[in-house]
């Protein structure tokens, strides 16, 4: 005997799609009949039922925009943050080298600031050892020749106009730093 | 245009749009929006009317009209109805004085949830259920109606069929 016919079989036959063993089969089998028939009946039922004016509608109390916008507004906001994430995922990262020399350049920028007061840059002169000699006996009061002396005031007045790298020039000549007129002063009294 | 052999516009009218106007609450969930496309379908007949070329059967014709309007609607209305979906359709349905009350009672309840259940549809089945049992079509009217196939139109009526099938017996069980 063959296998009960499935629903959608029964419905096909309903619907005038029907093969003669399957004809047999429903003709044959008493459980496959009934539910042929009930379906039959269910759906008149339904059919008459919706043939019918419907029931009131009505509709429940609906929730506040607000509640249903949540989703809506997550979705958004999730949207922005992957995009952001995205466009910083793909922005090209600086190299370990460049880093480094990044700070490297940082550091010697500090430095300087920290060595030269202001920001420009200042060029130190190397000087001579007998200037620079001459210089600190004159600055400390000590007994000094009167070479020793002219080369002092020497190096005073070309001071800052003249940064030429001669023996006669100061020990260190700063660019842009006036002499103290106090010290020419006292330098001058002790020539005498 | 019409003479005196052929129906006037206001005879149509008055013959099709109960009809009209039910089969849009059918195919809708929204009863505003029925309206507003039943009017539609009257409007499309009127143009209809004024041209040379008429239907042959008015009935037939304001039927396909209302369904594809309809579809057109649900497929514009997604907004809507998404601002709706969250409502839940609750049915209320008066007594009638033919039966006994008990028979009422589970009469009512069963046509509730026939409803509920022809509302869950999705609306190509409601289309293709009102078509072929509520409307009389047959199998390939409502697929060359709807521009589908016969197996499609077959395949859509059994699952709207299981569905009501299904909800006419959970009542069973439940009374």
């Amino acid at each position: 005997m063959n296998p009960c016919l499935e629903d959608k079989t029964l419905f096909l036959i309903s619907e005038g799609e029907v093969s003669e063993e399957q004809q047999s089969h429903l003709l044959s089998c008493p459980s496959c009949a009934k539910r042929y028939h009930e379906m039959g009946r269910d759906l008149r039922f339904i059919t008459q039922t919706l043939q019918q004016e419907p029931p009131a509608l009505r509709i429940a109390a609906r929730a506040p925009i607000v509640y249903k916008s949540l989703p809506l507004a997550a979705g958004v906001l999730l949207a922005i943050a992957l995009l952001w994430g995205e466009s910083r995922l793909s922005r090209p990262h600086p190299s370990s080298e460049q880093i480094a020399n990044g700070d490297v350049s940082q550091f010697l920028e500090q430095v300087s600031e920290a060595i030269f007061e202001r920001g420009s840059i200042r060029e130190v002169e190397t000087a001579s050892s007998e200037s620079d000699l001459a210089s600190v006996q004159v600055a400390l009061g000590e007994n000094c020749s009167a070479d020793c002396r002219e080369l002092f005031i020497n190096s005073l007045s070309t001071d800052v106009k003249f940064k030429t790298k001669t023996v006669e020039q100061p020990v260190v000549a700063i660019r842009g730093r006036p002499v103290d007129p106090a010290m020419q002063h006292m330098v001058s009294d002790r020539g005498r | 245009m019409p003479d005196k052999e052929t129906p006037s516009f206001e005879g149509l009218y008055k013959a099709h749009h109960l009809k009209v106007q039910r089969l849009c609450r059918m195919l809708l969930r929204d009863t505003a929006e029925a309206e507003e496309t039943g009017q539609e379908v009257f409007l499309k007949m009127f143009k209809q009317y004024q041209t040379a070329s008429w239907p042959n059967d008015w009935s037939a014709w304001l039927t396909r009209v209302t369904v594809n309007a309809c579809h057109d609607r649900r497929k514009s209305a997604w907004w809507k109805w998404w601002r709706s979906s969250n409502g839940e359709v609750q049915f209320a349905e008066y007594p009638s004085s033919a039966r006994t009350p008990e028979q009422e009672a589970l009469g009512r309840e069963q046509r509730v949830h026939i409803w509920r259940a022809f509302r869950e549809l999705s609306g190509r089945q409601r289309e293709v259920f009102v078509l072929r049992y509520l409307e009389g079509w047959s199998t390939e009217e409502v697929a060359k109606s709807l521009a589908i196939s016969e197996g499609s139109v077959k395949n859509h009526l059994f699952r709207a069929v299981h569905s009501l099938r299904e909800a006419l017996k959970k009542n069973g069980e439940g009374s």
